[in-house]
C-alpha cells in the first residue's frame, strides 16, 4: 500500500481551491494561439467560448471524480471506476443509440449536434446516457456476481466494456451520418460544452454531491464489512442500488456533455488517498474538486500542446492516466502490496 | 419479564445442507454467554442466525418478540453486532468508527446528535482508546484495531451484545482488557453472547453453550462439572478440567 502522507482536510481543501481557481484563470487565457494574458471577460471569445469550456471541464472532471470515489468506496477497490465497471462504455451506447432513434425520427445529426444549446437535447442524451450507465454497471455486477471478488468485478467491467463498445462501433458503422457525431464523443472533447451543459452539469453535482453527504456514513459503515452493516440497521441492498445510482448518473452526465473522458475517476480518488485519509464524506468533496482540476488541466493542455491544432481532451488523460496507472502498478510490484 | 434473546427450533440451511438443527437456547439478562465447539460446529452460523444475518427457520425471540417484527434500525438498536471478520476501514480515524456504532440511533438526514457524542466520548475513555481518537485505524495494531471495534459495538448502546471471536489474535493482556470489559457490560444487565476457540476464556463466562455439529449438545453454567464431562465428550478425552484459584481450567490430559 502506497504510504499516505497525512495531512489535515483544510490544507487539501486549500490547495485544490487555490490550484482551481489557477486552471480557471488558465483555462480562459487559453487560446488556439497558447495563453493570451490580457484577460478581458467582456470579450466574447472569452465569454462564450473559452468560460463554459473551463467551467464545464472543471465539472465534467468533478463528476467523473466524486463517481470514481463513489465507485472506490463501494466496491472497496482503489482500482474501481467508471470506466473499469462499464458505465463510461454502457453511457457511450446509450448515447449512440439516442442519436441513431433521433436520426430515424427524422432529426438531422449534425457533427456538433451534441453541442446544440437546447436543453431538450441534453436531457435527451443525459437520460439514454444515464440507462445506458446504469445497465452496463448491473450487467457488470450480475457477471461478477456480486462485489466480493475484485478480480472477477474488473474482469467483468472489462468484458462489459468492450462488448458494449463493440456495439457502439457496430452502431456507428452501420449509421454513417452519425461517425463524425459519434467520433468526437468517442475522443472526449470539451470544445462541446456550453452554457446548457455547464447548467445541467452543476444540477447533477449538486445532486450526487448531497447523495455522497448524505450517504456518507453509511458507506463508511458498509466499509466494515456487510454483516456489520446490516447489524446497524442499514438496508445494504437499496444502499447499493441508490449509490450505483448517483455513480452512473454523476458519469453519465460527464458523458453525455463530453464524451469519453478516460482515467480522471480513478486517479483523482487516489490522488487525494495518496495526501489524506478521512471520512467518505471529505473524500468524495475533494476527490470532486481533485477530478475538476485534473480535467482542467488536461483540457489547458490539449489546447496549447500542438496550438493552433487542438489535441481530443479524451486522448490526453488516456495517455497521462494510463501512464499513472502504470507506475502505480510499478509501485504496487516493487513494494509487493496492494494498491 | 421476557429473556433478552432466545432461539426456539432455529434451523439453518447452506444450499441442501442443514448446517444448524432444531436449536433451543436462551441468553439471559446480565449474563454472559460463551459459544465453544470444535470447527465447524455452527457457533458462528448460530451467531449471525441470532442476530437476523442469515435465513433461519424456526424462531428468534428478541425481547419477547419475533425478530421478524421488528424493522432492521429497531433490531441495530436491541443487539449490537460485533465480528471477527469486520473489514476495517485504515481510512477511518478511531473516533469515527467508534461514531458508526451511533448509526441506529440516527435518521439518515441528520447528523451525529449531542448525545451520540457523549456515548462515544464515554466508549472511547472505557476502552482508553480517547488519546488515539484521531489516528487512522490503518495505523494501529491488531490488538488496538480489536479495542476500538469493540468500542464501535459498545457505543451502540444496545440490551444485547453479540461477539464473533472478539479476541481472535489478542494477546494476553489485550484479553484480560476485553474479559474486564465483557464482565463490567454484563453486570450493568447487558446479555452477552460471544463465539470463543479459546476454552480457558470461554470457562471465565457464566453460562456456556456447547455446540457440536450443528446442534446444542448442553446449555449451563461455567461450574457445573456435568459441563466439563460434556466438553471432554465434544473436544475429546485427552482435556482435562481443574479448578485453580478462582476459575476452571483447560489442560491437556
Amino acid at each position: 500500500m502506497m504510504a499516505a502522507r497525512t495531512h489535515k482536510p483544510w490544507q487539501v481543501t486549500s490547495l485544490g481551491l487555490l490550484l482551481t481557481i489557477c486552471v480557471c484563470v488558465l483555462g480562459l487565457t487559453a487560446g488556439s494561439h497558447g495563453f493570451e494574458w490580457g484577460l478581458d471577460l467582456s470579450d466574447p471569445v472569452v465569454r462564450d467560448i473559452r468560460l463554459p469550456r473551463t467551467v464545464g471541464a472543471w465539472l465534467a472532471g468533478a463528476l467523473l471524480g466524486l463517481s470514481g470515489a463513489m465507485a472506490q468506496a463501494l466496491f472497496r477497490n482503489p482500482l474501481a471506476d467508471p470506466y473499469l465497471l462499464g458505465s463510461a462504455s454502457g453511457a457511450t451506447l446509450g448515447v449512440s443509440v439516442a442519436l441513431a432513434l433521433g436520426a430515424w425520427g427524422g432529426a438531422y445529426i449534425a457533427p456538433e449536434i451534441h453541442s446544440s444549446g437546447l436543453w431538450v437535447w441534453r436531457l435527451g442524451l443525459t437520460g439514454a446516457a444515464f440507462v445506458g450507465a446504469w445497465l452496463a454497471v448491473l450487467l457488470t455486477l450480475m457477471l461478477a456476481n456480486g462485489v466480493q471478488h475484485t478480480l472477477r468485478l474488473l474482469l467483468a467491467g472489462v468484458v462489459v466494456g468492450v462488448v458494449l463498445g463493440a456495439f457502439t462501433s457496430l452502431l456507428t458503422a452501420s449509421q454513417p451520418y452519425l461517425l463524425p457525431a459519434m467520433q468526437s464523443f468517442l475522443l472526449g472533447n470539451t470544445a462541446m460544452v456550453n452554457g446548457s451543459a455547464c447548467g445541467l452539469m452543476a444540477i447533477v453535482l449538486v445532486l450526487c454531491g448531497l447523495a455522497a453527504w448524505r450517504l456518507g456514513p453509511l458507506l463508511d459503515a458498509l466499509g466494515l464489512g456487510e454483516d456489520t452493516a446490516k447489524s446497524l440497521g442499514l438496508q445494504v441492498v437499496p444502499l447499493r442500488m441508490l449509490l450505483l445510482a448517483a455513480m452512473a448518473l454523476a458519469t453519465a452526465t460527464a458523458v453525455a456533455q463530453t464524451g469519453l473522458i478516460a482515467f480522471i475517476g480513478l486517479v483523482a480518488p487516489q490522488l487525494v488517498r495518496s495526501q489524506l485519509r478521512s471520512r467518505f464524506v471529505a473524500m468524495s468533496a475533494l476527490s470532486a474538486m481533485a477530478g475538476g482540476v485534473l480535467l482542467c488541466m488536461a483540457d489547458i493542455l490539449a489546447r496549447v500542446l500542438s496550438a493552433p491544432q487542438e489535441l481530443p481532451v479524451g486522448v490526453l488523460t488516456a495517455v497521462l492516466g494510463g501512464g499513472y496507472l502504470m507506475w502505480r502498478l510499478r509501485v504496487m510490484h516493487i513494494a509487493g502490496g496492494d494498491a | 419479564m421476557n429473556t433478552p434473546l432466545e432461539a426456539r427450533g432455529l434451523n439453518v440451511w447452506r444450499g441442501q445442507r442443514k448446517v444448524l438443527h432444531d436449536i433451543h437456547a436462551s441468553f439471559g439478562a446480565g449474563c454472559w454467554t460463551c459459544v465453544v465447539g470444535p470447527n465447524g460446529a455452527g457457533k458462528t452460523t448460530l451467531l449471525k442466525a441470532l442476530a437476523g444475518l442469515l435465513e433461519s427457520t424456526g424462531e428468534v425471540l428478541l425481547a419477547g418478540q419475533p425478530l421478524s417484527s421488528f424493522s432492521p434500525k429497531a433490531r441495530a438498536r436491541q443487539m449490537a453486532w460485533l465480528s471477527q471478520n469486520d473489514v476495517s476501514m485504515d481510512d477511518l480515524s478511531v473516533q469515527d468508527v467508534v461514531m458508526l456504532g451511533r448509526l441506529p440511533h440516527q435518521q439518515w438526514w441528520q447528523g451525529a446528535t449531542a448525545f451520540d457524542h457523549q456515548v462515544v466520548e464515554a466508549c472511547l475513555h472505557a476502552q482508553q482508546i480517547a488519546d488515539w481518537r484521531f489516528r487512522s485505524l490503518g495505523t494501529l495494531s491488531g490488538g488496538e484495531r480489536q479495542r476500538v471495534l469493540l468500542a464501535r459495538a459498545l457505543a451502540v448502546s444496545a440490551p444485547v451484545l453479540l461477539m464473533d471471536e472478539p479476541v481472535a489474535n489478542a494477546d494476553l493482556p489485550h484479553q484480560s482488557d476485553w474479559l474486564r470489559t465483557v464482565r463490567t457490560h454484563a453486570q450493568q444487565g447487558h446479555t452477552v453472547v460471544s463465539v470463543l476457540h479459546d476454552l480457558n476464556l470461554a470457562l471465565c463466562a457464566q453460562q456456556l453453550v456447547v455446540m457440536d455439529q450443528g446442534k446444542v449438545v448442553m446449555q449451563s453454567s461455567a461450574d457445573n462439572p456435568m459441563l466439563h464431562d460434556c466438553l471432554k465428550q465434544v473436544f475429546g478425552p485427552q482435556l482435562s478440567v481443574h479448578r485453580v484459584q478462582d476459575r476452571w481450567v483447560v489442560l491437556p490430559a
